[in-house]
């Protein structure tokens, strides 16, 4: 990469941060909570999923349900127990990543199409958990009254505070997440994906790297998740449906399946389709179902594969990245 | 292919090849002893109750049966995951639940919903899947996203209420058996033998017809098929066409005793999902094993665990894939 080109990207960084800093100041409250902190939050989610597809070869479902359990347990730990809310969040954590373990041991050994397949089933068994185990969910009708606790003296409950908050969060899981990916570890998830086989045969344990990269997958999932429930201050069987479920592949999708920062831009797009897509029809699934068939036809890169290849060719250069080996060639 | 010598070890009935096959093999061992055991308690204790249970398992693994087999045969031959099952379900259900509703006759719903649904997944299959061939999992994210279309266009037009259609009067009631004094409702009996005849006609299709053989042949290789002389194109969408067709008729069976509402083609979906990945993928009779598996672990959980009877299927799902990762009858990948 040529140095004008990384001054370029430094520029642009610095221009974002800014933005991002000073966003919550000048913005309406609506554009804050609504689309802001929503939008950081769904897209640490994505990012999950983001990182195990691009990185690891792993088309998951699981990642809304275990970013639900996060949520579950923060709900249960705070309200139906009186926990201190700070003292639940390593607890949730802890429960998410369990649960992941539990996902990849059961899925990590088939691939492609066939991983997808478990980590639906999944995904919607601890749904219908949701909805059965009463004792601990409430059943239908979820756990209501979750406050987000009091951060140095600063109640979350303020939009700035949790702004920057969910910011931070969603800072520290996009920079973990690119260590890991540029880490040995990284690497070798790398090569797992490209090839499990010759990867074996090199004296890799395959299986046991799948389990590791999803698990700190399902770790990323349940920060996003603690933020989600002190966001909606309430979980219900309805935040882990097959919908919301799908809803996360579609952020990651459109933001195209191998960009980190993808996850954002898909899930302002979906985020701001959701707040705007109702004045004008009610069939709001419908519309964003299409989009997503249609961005799957045309441009497995999504909304930044689309931007980049429109920038390569006014470039005159090749036309933007590489396709994604994600979509193209896993599961065969 | 050259005949190859069975090497003598694999003649042994049984070689642990590590820790975890001895482990799984006791772990089956036991919850077959535990299942027997229960079975024996409960017929003497209560044989009615026991009995209608059976057959509420039976009759909803038929049902489960009948969905899922759509869902192996486009899976077997086409290696195409057909995410969109559970919403083609509903949407057959709904499009029959209209037609006997306007018409008061069920069987032309039947028609209708069968009908509809094998043009719906022709038109899927030759507009959008036929263009990806080859990269599967691109092909599911797409029918995800004809799973959420369908499923908010229902919403749309059918609203969230439940629909349930009318069965013809011979159907319904209940008939008396002679096991165990149960009274039992003809329409779930009706279903369950609708089920074995269709499951055995598949059966008979896929091992004795030419077109059952160009299949299985397309199964194992598809492009030696191809290469053959076989129009593979045409055998695609009549298998899609069959499966569409099979899922489409089961919408309209199963809305006539359970009823039609948003969120069902979810649960299609899932047990689809669960009855081929326990029977093994792209097998009928696994299938039909995984199915009624599914649905007796279902009904009996139901009863006696109502807490927890989701992960008692789910222990199903998991236990099968500990000692089988291909499933019940699925061969290796």
């Amino acid at each position: 990469m040529t140095t004008r080109l990384g001054n370029r990207r430094t520029l642009g960084l610095v221009v974002l941060v800014a933005f991002l800093i000073a966003f919550p100041f000048f913005a309406s409250s609506f554009w804050v909570v609504s689309i802001g902190i929503k939008t950081l939050w769904l897209g640490i989610a994505a990012l999950s999923l983001i990182f195990l597809a691009g990185t690891v070869g792993m088309v998951s479902l699981a990642q809304t349900a275990i970013y639900g359990s996060a949520g579950y347990v923060v709900a249960h730990l705070t309200v139906m127990q009186g926990w201190n809310g700070w003292l639940a969040v390593p607890v949730a954590l802890a429960v998410a990543v369990t649960l992941a373990i539990f996902v990849a041991l059961i899925s990590a050994r088939s691939s492609g199409i066939y991983f997808l397949m478990l980590t639906l089933a999944v995904a919607v068994f601890l749904y219908f958990f949701a909805l059965q185990y009463r004792p601990f969910t409430q059943g239908f009708s979820g756990i209501n009254g979750v406050h987000a606790p009091d951060l140095f003296g600063l109640s979350l409950r303020d939009p700035t505070t949790f702004w920057f908050l969910a910011l931070a969060v969603a800072l520290a899981a996009y920079l973990a997440v690119r260590g890991v990916i540029a880490s040995p570890f990284g690497l070798t998830l790398k090569g797992v994906r490209d090839s499990a086989p010759r990867m074996a045969a090199l004296g890799y344990n395959v299986t046991a790297h799948r389990v590791v990269a999803f698990a700190f997958a399902g770790l990323v999932a349940a920060c996003g998740g603690v933020l989600a429930v002190w966001y909606n201050g309430q979980i219900a069987p309805g935040s882990i449906d097959l919908t919301r479920t799908i809803d996360v592949l579609v952020i990651a999708v459109i933001g195209g399946l191998y960009r980190l920062e993808g996850a954002w831009v898909g899930a302002l797009a979906v985020t701001l389709l959701t707040n705007f897509a109702n004045d004008y029809t009610a069939r709001f699934n419908t519309v964003i179902g299409l989009i997503f068939i249609g961005i799957l036809l045309l441009s497995p890169g999504g909304i930044a594969g689309i931007w980049e290849n429109a920038a390569g060719r006014i470039r005159g250069g090749r036309s933007g990245r590489p396709q994604p080996p994600v979509i193209e060639g896993a599961g065969r | 292919m050259a005949a190859q010598a069975i090497p003598a070890a694999r003649r042994r009935l049984w070689r642990p090849q590590s820790a975890t096959e001895v482990v799984s093999v006791i772990a089956v061992a036991a919850a077959v002893a535990f299942v027997l055991q229960f079975v024996a308690r409960r017929l003497s204790s209560d044989a009615t109750q026991f009995v209608t249970i059976a057959l509420n398992g039976l009759t909803l693994g038929a049902l489960y049966f009948l969905v899922a087999s759509g869902f192996t045969l486009i899976f077997g031959l086409m290696r195409v995951t057909n995410m969109a099952h559970g919403a083609f379900y509903l949407l057959g259900g709904y499009i029959g639940f209209e037609v006997s509703d306007r018409t008061g006759n069920w069987y032309l719903g039947v028609l209708a919903g069968t009908v509809a649904i094998a043009a719906l997944g022709i038109g899927v299959q030759q507009l959008l899947l036929r263009r990806l061939q080859g990269q599967d999992l691109r092909e599911a994210l797409i029918t995800i996203g004809l799973a959420i279309v369908i499923a908010d266009q229902c919403l749309a037009y059918w609203g969230g209420s439940p629909r349930d259609l009318i069965v013809p009067t011979g159907l319904s009631g209940a008939k008396e058996l002679q096991v165990a004094e149960v009274i039992y409702p003809t329409y779930r009996l009706f279903v369950l033998g609708l089920a074995t005849a269709l499951g055995v006609g598949l059966w008979v299709l896929l091992r004795h017809s030419k077109l059952g053989i160009t299949i299985r042949a397309g199964v194992d290789d598809r492009r030696m098929v191809a290469a053959l002389g076989v129009n593979v194109q045409i055998i695609f969408a009549v298998v899609f066409a069959l499966g569409a067709a099979l899922v489409g008729f089961s919408g309209v069976a199963g809305g006539s005793y359970l009823s039609l509402a948003p969120g069902e083609d979810g649960r299609y979906l899932l047990f689809s999902l669960i009855v081929v990945i326990v029977g093994g993928m792209g097998s009928v009779t696994g299938a039909a094993i995984g199915a009624a598996l599914v649905g007796l672990v279902d009904q009996f959980a139901a009863v006696y665990v109502p807490t927890y009877s989701v992960l008692l299927t789910f222990g199903l799902m998991v236990l099968v894939l500990a000692v089988r990762p291909q499933g019940l009858l699925g061969r290796p990948a």
